[in-house]
């Protein structure tokens, strides 16, 4: 079974009672900002702040931790791939095929630790960002904000089709094992789990479909339907004073020539 | 169909009436050819059909979820044709519990799933909070506002999506098997809700498989295989065991007991369908036999009870058929 992301929706903290447009809106921006960093330094001084929102949440570490895992596998190649690809004229230290490796490789693995932290500092705020409030309730903080409805909508279908697909798995996995099947490094398996695959497809597009129609049965017409109301009150202003203030702090320090781009890489 | 149904056919609305729908599933096979009732305002109507026979298909045309050129202006709830693009405005009208409540439960709480409804239909806030509590205090889950559906039995879930439309409080509600994969203690609080309902005067169509809970809860059966095949009263339609058993449909256990009764010389007119009638029947005839209930064997009785068990036996092995 899939967790669900709003698994630790229900405990207490400054970020879960921060209302959740304005916090969806900070958050937002400070990945953004994030992102849009060139520079080491700057990226590890977002990751602590991310790790302090985190910790400030409450969300259990290794809730975290787990989900950041798989990010990490997709994240990690990096560090292999950019120190044999920059095209410059460095010394070559080694060349085998059309793969060279130079000093100037070598120098970019910092390059590619910052991607990575960059992708994980991202991915850590998502926690803060919406783990904290139930996913209906941020559908509706998105409903709120004015994001155009049929966004809304692919993002709640989204993600309540993430768990019938993976419902589905799970049923047909388990009535594969109890027929005896296990996963090998064969072509039997290959083309079994393959034929299971399609099959999911389908039945999953089913069910969502059968799901669908109980909505539509009950007269869902594309708005969300859940009784939370939102209250502003000035502290979500603090808040959001200090996530944005920071955000744009990065963005202050990195146009700087202490944190400039260009000391770091080039 | 019924002299009920055919002498209001003409003028008042009644709550649902189908008029020649025809449905082909996207691959071409034919679902539902010619199809046409009428289903008065209060009744309880059973819908019956060997599996495959179109009767979900039919249950999401009646609040336009499915429809097709074919079916443009076949369907009428409550005197007015289905509008294909304002199924979100039918849940007052009718309200349709699925067969299986997973795809009726999706939020993350009951009490939302349960508010769901009535938040889409514009009801005040106040107003949907009491429409829930008083919904799960009528389907027996007083106090689960806050369980997580997931969580729950079968039994529980299936009263939970019922939950889900009474909240709506729309005049008619059509359920597709709800006493289903149900323990026998689940599918009898099941039964008392749908009874309940049918007390309370809310138009009732359920398709059900179980014949023996039929007689308690609908006045009326219609039998569906692409085409309406019967459509009469509850003991009208279980009179036709042989249009039954072709169909590959049963009758209720006890009214098949009586028909063996009979071979042994039970005195019955009039096969009784439920328990209740059992026991109302046995009442009468050991009364007028002055307090003596009188059974025998001749030489015909086991040849009887044979044509009568080997009536309903096609479907199944003859190894207990006493011959």
């Amino acid at each position: 079974m899939i967790s669900e992301i709003d698994r630790y929706a229900g405990i207490s903290s400054p970020i879960h009672r921060w209302d959740p447009r304005f916090r969806l809106i900070s958050i937002f921006a400070l990945i953004f900002s994030v992102m849009l960093l060139y520079n080491l330094q700057l990226v590890m001084i977002g990751m602590i702040f991310a790790i302090i929102l985190t910790c400030i949440s409450k969300i259990p570490l290794s809730f975290v931790l787990s989900r950041m895992k798989l990010v990490f596998i997709f994240v990690i190649p990096f560090f292999i791939i950019i120190p044999f690809t920059v095209i410059g004229d460095g010394v070559e230290i080694a060349s085998f095929g059309g793969i060279t490796l130079s000093y100037r490789g070598i120098e970019y693995v910092k390059f590619a630790a910052m991607i990575v932290l960059k992708a994980l500092t991202a991915v850590m705020l998502i926690f803060p960002m919406v783990g904290t409030s139930r996913m209906d309730i941020t559908i509706k903080a998105l409903e709120g904000l004015h994001m155009p409805n049929k966004l809304v909508q692919m993002f709640a279908f989204t993600y309540r089709y993430i768990f019938v697909l993976d419902d589905e798995f799970t049923r047909m996995d388990r009535s594969l094992t109890s027929r005896g099947f296990k996963r090998q490094g064969n072509l039997y398996t290959l083309t079994t789990i393959s034929k299971a695959i399609a099959m999911l497809f389908v039945n999953s597009y089913e069910r969502a479909d059968r799901v669908f129609y109980a909505m539509r049965s009950k007269g869902y017409s594309g708005t969300v339907a859940t009784l939370h109301e939102f209250h502003t009150r000035w502290q979500d202003w603090v808040n959001t004073a200090v996530v944005v203030g920071f955000a744009v702090l990065l963005q202050v320090a990195a146009t700087s020539d202490t944190f400039s781009a260009a000391r770091g890489f080039l | 169909m019924t002299a009920k149904a055919a002498a209001m056919g003409a003028g008042a609305a009644a709550a649902i009436r189908v008029h020649d729908l025809n449905y082909t599933y996207p691959d071409g096979t034919a679902a539902l050819e010619h199809v046409s009732f009428e289903i008065e305002k209060g009744e309880s109507v059973a819908l019956v059909g060997p599996n495959g026979a179109g009767k979900s298909t039919l249950l999401l045309h009646l609040n336009g979820i499915l429809h097709s050129k074919t079916s443009r202006g076949a369907v009428e709830i409550l005197g007015e044709p289905i509008n294909p693009k304002k199924v979100h405005k039918m849940p007052k009208k009718i309200g349709i519990v699925f067969q299986d409540p997973d795809d009726m439960l999706f939020m993350p709480l009951l009490a939302d799933d349960v508010a769901f409804g009535p938040i889409n239909l514009g009801i005040e806030k106040d107003e949907v909070k009491r429409q829930v509590k008083d919904s799960l205090l009528r389907v027996g889950l007083a106090g689960y506002e806050t369980r997580v559906s997931h969580h729950l039995s079968g039994g529980e879930k299936k009263r939970a999506a019922i939950a889900t439309v009474l909240s709506m409080d729309p005049e008619i509600i059509a359920m597709d098997e709800p006493t289903a994969n149900l323990d026998p203690k689940s599918r009898e609080e099941l039964i008392e809700i749908l009874r309940t309902l049918k007390d309370e005067g809310k138009t009732l169509i359920i398709i059900t498989h179980d014949v023996n809970a039929i007689p308690e809860l609908a006045d009326r059966v219609i039998v569906l295989e692409k085409t309406v095949i019967a459509d009469g009263t509850t003991r009208e339609v279980f009179a036709d065991s042989d249009m039954l058993v072709a169909a590959g449909l049963d009758v209720p256990t006890i009214m098949q007991f009586f028909e063996v009764l009979q071979a042994f010389g039970y005195p019955c007119d009039v096969l009784p369908l439920s328990i209740d009638g059992a026991v109302k029947n046995l009442t009468e005839t050991i009364e007028n036999g002055s307090g003596h209930l009188h059974l025998h064997i001749h030489k015909h009785t086991h040849t009887e009870v044979g044509a009568v068990r080997g009536k309903y036996q096609h479907h199944r092995t003859a190894a207990n058929c006493p011959k």
